[in-house]
């Protein structure tokens, strides 16, 4: 039998070890959970990331589908009406023995406008961008706009084949259609200047206009330049605003090619 | 009754009270429940004591009913269905045994330590294995009240069992100073149990408003 000190001093001692195993048990389950919670919040990332991407694929769908509809419309529906009148002002003009200037002018205005809705709609339709590369829709896309006369747009590049799958290709052409219709809306330039590099597997896209520029600092978030910005994403790139030399702003577009996209 | 026993009851009856707000929640229903049948053995148990009875037999009941509620509790954070099902059967097997051995055995007037020491191993089981099974989220571990109610019961058991194995060395030397060690201990780990289940009732709300 042990003397009563000696039996507090093992008491008090073995206490302490229980205690330091607790405190080891409590100390184990704490890092087990942080564990598995690190790879769960690991699998929330993923998750979201994946339905993000989905849910940007869809709108991407539906916006092309949108689109396709409303070029079928155009041609359908508007294009055939104006033919029609075109036809109508053909046959009074056969009827007349003196065609009057105003209805020549007409005829060519409406023959114009037969002519840019053609184009348009054919840029909405799909089988269109399903058919030609990403540069030769924008080269188509740019003749429709200089064909107005109001603005001159210039596009270089060193890329003839784009490395890019045929969807990526859309996405990117819609970014830079909507940087092109941000930049005539709000920048009113005389010319807008569009480059296609590639450069240590990046593709670099810039699209710089000499317009009126824009204030970084309170540059709107509107719908457009969000959804600039979620396509840009989406491809695993970034895009920047930036402000050029001449006071115009400049686009700038990174995608990396190293990923089949 | 000394000031050790009267701060325990106002933390048991304070937890039982805070338990009340919350029966929204299986978990805490149980431990309402729970926390009802100590108070009232406690007060049986005063009861029966000043009148100089045997008490003991109410705690024989008591083991069973505390082992298969805390039990009930911790198998609502397991996922796993085996350790479920194992849990579940358990609760039958240990009231079984438990009855058996009070009855058969050590008779109903003896302290069932037996009684206790099982329940004890096993609860401190199943509170090992609670505290692996927590299922994880967005938030920190100390705000699952899962986790605050296995480690009110781990302590608790824990402390108990350990306090309980010296406890006989010590009444053979000193009586007078083995009971009053055993009494702060016991004490203490009564106090860490009331004061952690409060803090677990109370995260089973901040979860679900975090939720």
């Amino acid at each position: 039998m042990l003397p009563v000190n000696q039996d507090l001093f093992v008491a008090v001692t073995f206490i302490t070890l229980l205690v330091i195993v607790m405190g080891l048990v409590v100390i184990a389950a704490v890092i087990s959970y942080k564990k598995k919670q690190d790879a769960h919040l690991h699998q929330l990332k993923l998750m979201k990331e994946e339905y993000d991407k989905q849910l940007m694929w869809s709108q991407i769908e539906m916006q092309e589908e949108a689109f396709a509809h409303l070029g079928q419309e155009l041609h359908d529906d508007i294009g055939q009406l104006l033919s029609s009148t075109k036809l109508l002002i053909n046959v009074t003009q056969r009827n007349m023995a003196i065609v009057p200037d105003t209805l020549l002018t007409a005829e060519a205005t409406l023959s114009t406008a037969i002519q840019h809705l053609r184009a348009l709609s054919k840029s909405f339709s799909r089988q269109w961008l399903d058919q030609f590369s990403l540069v030769d829709n924008l080269k188509a896309e740019i003749d429709r706009i200089n064909a107005s006369k109001a603005i001159t747009v210039k596009f270089s590049y060193d890329v003839m084949v784009l490395p890019l799958q045929a969807e990526p290709q859309i996405i990117l052409f819609r970014i830079i259609q909507e940087a092109i219709q941000n930049s005539i809306k709000h920048a009113q330039p005389q010319i807008i200047d569009i480059s296609m590099r590639q450069s240590n597997q990046q593709l670099i896209v810039i699209i710089a206009d000499d317009g009126a520029g824009f204030d970084k600092s309170v540059m709107a978030k509107g719908l457009g330049i969000r959804n600039m910005q979620h396509r840009t994403k989406l491809l695993k790139g970034n895009i920047n605003w930036e402000v050029t030399t001449a006071g115009g702003t400049a686009v700038v577009i990174n995608l990396p090619l190293v990923q089949s996209l | 009754m000394n000031g050790w026993v009267y701060a325990y009851y106002v933390l048991l009856v304070a937890c039982f009270v805070m338990s009340l707000f919350h029966l929204q929640y299986r978990e805490v229903r149980m431990l309402s429940l729970l926390l009802a049948v100590s108070i009232v053995t406690e007060v049986i148990v005063e009861f029966i004591g000043t009148k100089g009875q045997a008490f003991f037999i109410v705690y024989h009941f008591f083991v069973v009913l505390e082992y298969s509620l805390i039990t009930i509790i911790l198998r609502s954070g397991i996922r796993d269905y085996r350790f479920r099902l194992l849990m579940g059967v358990s609760i039958f097997i240990f009231g079984i045994v438990s009855l058996f051995y009070s009855f058969v055995l050590g008779g109903w007037r003896a302290f069932p330590g037996i009684n206790i020491t099982i329940e004890s191993f096993l609860v401190i089981c199943w509170c090992l294995l609670s505290f692996f099974s927590i299922t994880p989220d967005e938030s920190s571990i100390f705000r699952h009240p899962y986790f605050w109610l296995t480690l009110a019961f781990f302590v608790y058991f824990a402390a108990s069992v350990s306090v309980n194995a010296f406890y006989n060395l010590l009444l053979e030397n000193d009586t007078a100073r083995a009971r009053h060690f055993f009494s702060v201990l016991n004490s203490l780990s009564n106090y860490l149990l009331y004061i952690i289940l409060i803090k677990g009732v109370i995260c089973f709300r901040s979860t679900r408003i975090s939720l």
